[in-house]
């Protein structure tokens, strides 16, 4: 499998970064991929090194305003996704666990709801992501608080009460949609936000979320071997030298901050935290010292094509990309699965 | 010489007590049989001595003369290995990725493999007889293997003490006969080795010394002879004991219900 490393990135990286340049191209205003790569270099390379009159304001603005922070969110929204599903199918010792197991989704999407209920969404555009966040945060604390006892925390209580605080919290979520409903304007705007979706995204919606992705990624990286000890069982673990207990309060709240920081800026989007690091483990293995950096550039290509699909498929309305995700991720899913029933009937 | 030692340990699990102030002694060059009925709480004690479940008192169980529960979980993991009975080897790691995981307690989060641990590996997987499985994915091999990865796996710690929950339920007699062989030349070179075991003839041909435990006490320590005696087989297990005397004059029991 450590063989496949540089053939998987040398496919992998061209993947991600045409896709990158497409996504800046490509959308109601189309733009060639010269024009994006010229606004790119004006702003980045020295002046003077890229002829920044071939470009008009507009497209400068299109590409550096709109579509190039729209891409980079999407990126951290997949990396982030995936990888928290990569520390999450360690941890439950199941190849078909996902984020959203441990609630935090559950609990980003009603902080992201009581800010638009408490009208502090239209105020500033930072307190959705950072009301989604704190949620997630604290339904990490509910469902870790339910799930410990002596301060034991067995998997199979965490992933029960996970699944119970995270029915909870969405009947919270829909309890307070349905009470607001007379309010159609901002109904509209949580069932969208809910479905997922990255329109209208900026450049502070990539720094609120890129920082903690980032930091997830890092602590998950430092954590790579206890998660592989883990994936043995806790028992097996202990005796290899890990601490149980505070590694799995670690990488938990690891999750909870990948999860947290992807679902405030970009809702619910499913399936990515599921299929992308079941996918990349088919092809190079289960050490997640390889798995989590592959993942999280898997995750990061995946959900940037997803949502070129989400704003090309059917212009001029964006379809949401929760459920571009769910319409690429299912068929994929099932697809796996069924060529695993295939590898064990056949032997 | 290192000395692994429970001074009247008890374990409890909810409101059971399942071992009740058990006291044993160990030390370099021995192989320990720990025999009793299902339950009796052979498992517990191996757990306790490797420090992965509290006891009470908390210090009851002592390495060196310190307590097992104030040493660093990695120091422990360095020097006591423990080979469970469930050897499910969950996702597709390679048998050889498996058995350097051996080598985790030894290194620091970010440094490399050196030598000593290539060497470790290496030796650890001859010694199991599993060179022709290092590329395959640990998953998919039958129980007999995945317990001779195991026990690689905590060979490639080079620890000080050994302790294997029923290394030999699911393996064939070639392989088993193999598991003991190892276990006893670990022995000989100056390790402690642990073995929890139903096979009493195997007891009886391997052990050095036998502990004999019953519902979560330890009724006798000793030799084969002393510990497993007429009265205290028909006692614990609840069998009748023919012993008939093989070519090289070792004992083979052959057991009746009472």
């Amino acid at each position: 499998m450590k063989r496949r490393i540089p053939l998987f990135y040398a496919v992998l990286l061209p993947i991600f970064f045409v896709s990158a340049v497409l996504a800046m191209a490509i959308g109601s205003t189309s733009l060639g991929w010269a024009t994006v790569l010229r606004v790119m270099g004006g702003k980045l390379l020295p002046s003077g090194w890229v002829d920044a009159t071939r470009v008009t304001h507009a497209e400068s603005v299109i590409v550096w305003l709109i579509r190039i922070p729209r891409v980079l969110v999407a990126a951290c929204v997949g990396a982030g996704l995936a990888s928290s599903g990569v520390i999450m199918q360690a941890l439950f010792r199941n190849p078909l666990a996902e984020p959203s197991l441990v609630g935090a989704g559950a609990g980003a999407v009603l902080g992201g709801v009581i800010s638009f209920v408490a009208g502090w969404s239209v105020t500033s555009v930072i307190s959705l992501p950072l009301a989604a966040m704190i949620g997630a945060l604290l339904a990490l604390a509910l469902v870790y608080a339910m799930a410990t006892r002596g301060g034991v925390t067995p998997v199979t209580t965490l992933l029960l009460a996970g699944v119970a605080a995270g029915s909870l919290l969405s009947a919270i979520s829909s309890l307070l949609l349905s009470m607001n409903i007379v309010n159609w304007q901002m109904a509209q705007d949580i069932v969208f936000w809910m479905m997922g979706g990255l329109d209208a995204r900026t450049w502070t919606h990539f720094w609120l979320c890129a920082p903690f992705v980032l930091l997830g990624l890092v602590a998950a990286m430092v954590q790579s071997r206890d998660l592989d000890l883990l994936q043995q069982g806790e028992e097996t673990a202990a005796s290899f030298g890990v601490d149980v207990e505070s590694a799995k309060r670690l990488l938990t709240l690891t999750t909870a901050v990948l999860t947290g920081a992807s679902v405030a800026v970009a809702g619910l989007v499913g399936f990515v935290g599921l299929v992308v690091p079941h996918a990349v483990r088919l092809v190079l293995g289960p050490s997640n010292k390889t798995l989590l950096p592959a993942s999280a550039v898997a995750g990061a290509a995946f959900l940037i094509l997803c949502d070129l699909g989400a704003r090309t498929i059917h212009p001029p309305t964006e379809i949401r990309l929760g459920i571009v995700t769910a319409l690429c991720g299912g068929p994929v899913f099932i697809a796996l699965l069924i060529r695993r029933y295939r590898d064990v009937t056949t032997g | 010489m290192s000395v692994l030692e429970a001074r009247e340990a008890s374990v409890s699990r909810g409101q059971r007590l399942i071992l009740k102030r058990a006291s044993v002694s160990l030390a370099g060059g021995e192989l320990v049989a720990l025999v009793g009925p299902n339950g009796s709480g052979k498992s517990t004690l191996l757990r306790a001595l490797a420090g992965l479940w509290p006891t009470s008192p908390r210090e009851a169980v002592a390495l060196d003369g310190r307590p097992v529960a104030d040493i660093d979980r990695r120091e422990i993991a360095r020097r006591i290995a423990f080979v469970s009975q469930d050897s499910t080897i969950n996702f597709a790691f390679t048998v050889e990725e498996i058995v350097r995981m051996g080598r985790y307690p030894h290194r620091g989060r970010f440094t490399r493999e050196s030598g000593s641990d290539r060497e470790a590996v290496r030796l650890a997987i001859a010694r199991c007889d599993i060179e022709h499985l290092t590329v395959r994915a640990a998953n998919t091999l039958s129980g007999g293997e995945r317990q001779r990865v195991l026990i690689a796996r905590s060979l490639a710690v080079e620890p000080e003490f050994i302790l294997l929950d029923e290394p030999t339920a699911s393996l064939d007699v070639e392989h088993s006969l193999e598991v003991l062989d190892l276990c006893r030349t670990l022995a000989a070179g100056g390790h402690v080795v642990v073995l929890a075991m139903h096979d009493l003839n195997a007891v009886a041909r391997y052990a050095s010394k036998v502990v004999l435990i019953h519902e979560g006490q330890i009724v006798s320590t000793g030799s084969r002879d002393e510990v497993l005696s007429q009265r205290s087989l028909e006692q614990v297990f609840h069998v009748r004991a023919d012993a008939v005397t093989d070519g090289d004059g070792q004992p083979i029991y052959v057991f009746h219900r009472l």
